[in-house]
């Protein structure tokens, strides 16, 4: 897969939002097996202790699980993918509104042109 | 972690040039660390001491605790800047020498990406490419099961395709409880898969601090970061 | 480890040499040939013979020239070139590689001289060298007969003398080298000031000896002392023949010992590679 990092901010909120992206579209399927740290840092030409790090986070937040000697896995739980996905689609609406607002366009604005915007 | 390579007030005059002024530094395991500078900061100087190739006109240098000696050239794997194999040997006989002179060199890993490159076994090696001879040194480097890697631009003057097979020859061999060190000044092409990094300028370490740690609190790359630093 | 060191210095060693005792053995065998054409007494016949032993002669001196000369420069590449950066990162202590680089090259020697024997064995073809080997036993016998052992012992003394003044000879070499890279630039040059300098110290050393030496003879007692000693070297030759090859042995190696050590120090402490 491709990966497209930012080098100006932290990489590894980066990598746990481009699997959490993965979750959601349904590329990667409760209990399917994830690349495994190495394999990740090769593909993505980084650190194999930041994508290691990125797997941790997104084990606490109960998205993936390791198996002892076996690597990561999707967590199974179904609701999974759902809550990934709301949760991308909260904090990128988030972000997008936050953007914005600091142009100075008030809530109506914002839906004004989110309608109107010509999607081709 | 534990440490792996300190120097400390490290020294190096060649006549009235200061190549080292003074420096110190403190490398633990597990890590991927970037040794940056531009040209004549004194990063290769510096590697050389650690190698034990140059002796520091003062200051100590320690390899898991030791000075470069017999016991610290068994656990650290150097891959210098300039082509040190020698020329004379075909690539076979290159690894065998490898194999016979560390005992944590593992050959068939050497032979299987030399394999895969299409290096021919019986080939002299002043006969391989200028490509081929670089990716030949640093499949060597990279099949020992090394305490420290040391590299020493590794990257320089190789074009996109061959930047990535050395970078993706580095992490998928690398013994993850050991250390890389890298020196480059071509940092945009490396920053990502660096845990740490050292700016070095005129002799001395002007910064040591994690990648991840310099992207939040400067809100910038470490290339753009380095190009502040180095700025005059 | 100085085993594994030899087992790659000899490799150096025998690309660049084998080649070189192949040629004198070759002219030796092209003399040879021409030999066949000896009835024929012609002046193309006398052109060609003598030629061919000229050439034989010049490539047997040749041979021993290049094999001192590839000692040098396999020392100074090995250790002190591009290829220092391998060999010093090899998990091998400085006085090891030095000394698997001197093996190597004596080694080397005495094989270079092993065919020069070779090649002359050819040249003479098989009656002329049965003879000379038939009167080279023959005095042999005669040596024994008149000396018994102290024969035997003097050809060990020789063949340890010639050993250790080829040993001592090289490491006087790695000493100029080692010396040389000291310096930042130039290094080469250097080494050949150093050597140069060391041959003008050995000459005016000399000089002072035999000025001493005549200084001294107007003292009596001096005077008195020589005589004597030249009195008993005369009553037991053979044990005077023995103290001074062995006098010289001990002070070859010890001066060889001497740069040894210099040369491995400045490896171990002062290794300046660019």
């Amino acid at each position: 897969m491709g990966w497209n990092l930012d080098k100006k901010r932290p990489l590894c909120p980066q990598i746990c939002e481009q699997i959490c992206v993965l979750i959601a579209k349904g590329e990667l399927k409760p209990g399917e097996r994830l690349m495994s740290v190495r394999d990740v840092a090769v593909s993505a030409s980084v650190n194999p202790n930041t994508v290691q790090k990125s797997f941790e986070q997104l084990e606490q937040r109960g998205v993936i699980y390791s198996k002892r000697g076996s690597g990561w896995y999707v967590s199974e739980t179904e609701t999974t993918a759902e809550g990934v996905r709301g949760e991308l689609i909260r904090s990128k609406t988030a972000a997008y509104i936050r953007d914005m607002m600091a142009l100075g366009l008030s809530k109506e604005d914002i839906q004004k042109y989110v309608k109107e915007f010509n999607h081709e | 972690m534990s440490e792996i390579l300190r120097c400390e007030n490290l020294t190096k005059r060649f006549g009235q040039t200061i190549a080292l002024d003074g420096l110190s530094l403190l490398v633990g395991s597990g890590k991927i660390i970037g040794l940056l500078g531009p040209n004549g900061a004194g990063k290769t100087t510096l590697i050389k001491i650690a190698c034990g190739l140059l002796t520091p006109t003062s200051g100590n240098v320690y390899i898991e605790g030791e000075k470069p000696g017999v016991r610290s050239k068994s656990i650290v794997s150097y891959l210098p800047d300039v082509e040190h194999l020698y020329h004379w040997m075909t690539v076979e006989q290159i690894v065998l020498m490898f194999r016979d002179f560390y005992e944590d060199f593992r050959p068939d890993l050497a032979y299987e990406m030399l394999a895969r490159l299409g290096i021919d076994r019986k080939a002299r090696l002043k006969t391989l490419s200028k490509g081929n001879k670089e990716k030949m040194s640093l499949i060597l480097v990279m099949s020992r099961n090394a305490k420290l890697y040391v590299l020493d631009e590794p990257i320089a003057g190789v074009d996109p395709a061959t930047r990535d097979y050395i970078i993706s020859t580095i992490l998928n061999n690398y013994n993850p409880d050991s250390s890389v060190l890298i020196s480059t000044h071509l940092i945009s092409d490396i920053e990502t898969v660096l845990d740490e990094v050292i700016f070095i300028k005129d002799g001395r370490t002007v910064l040591h601090g994690s990648v991840d740690w310099i992207r939040q609190q400067y809100g910038k790359s470490v290339d753009e970061l380095f190009r502040e630093v180095f700025a005059w | 480890m100085v085993g594994k060191l030899m087992k790659y210095d000899f490799m150096s060693f025998f690309r660049l040499l084998l080649p070189v005792q192949l040629i004198i053995i070759g002219i030796a065998a092209i003399n040879r040939i021409i030999q066949i054409f000896e009835s024929s007494d012609t002046s193309a016949y006398h052109i060609a013979f003598v030629s061919s032993i000229v050439l034989l002669v010049i490539s047997c001196l040749v041979a021993l020239v290049m094999t001192v000369v590839i000692a040098i420069v396999r020392f100074y590449q090995g250790l002190y070139s591009k290829e220092g950066y391998l060999s010093h990162t090899l998990p091998v202590t400085p006085a090891q590689h030095i000394l698997s680089k001197l093996l190597v090259s004596v080694i080397f020697e005495i094989g270079t001289v092993f065919s020069i024997f070779l090649a002359l064995n050819v040249a003479l073809g098989g009656e002329v060298a049965l003879e000379l080997y038939k009167a080279g036993f023959f005095l042999f016998g005669k040596a024994f007969g008149l000396y018994h052992v102290h024969v035997i012992l003097f050809i060990i003394e020789l063949v340890l003398g010639l050993l250790t003044q080829a040993a001592t000879f090289l490491l006087t070499l790695y000493f100029c080298i080692s010396i040389g890279q000291l310096a930042n630039r130039r290094k080469i040059l250097l080494a050949f000031g150093v050597f140069f300098g060391l041959y003008v110290a050995v000459q005016i050393l000399l000089t002072i000896f035999i000025i001493l030496g005549i200084a001294l003879s107007s003292n009596p007692g001096w005077l008195d002392f020589l005589e004597r000693i030249v009195d008993w070297a005369s009553k037991h030759l053979i044990a005077w023949i023995h103290i001074i090859a062995w006098i010289s042995i001990i002070l070859n190696a010890v001066i060889g010992f001497v740069f040894f050590l210099v040369s491995k120090t400045i490896m171990t402490k002062r290794l300046n590679l660019n």
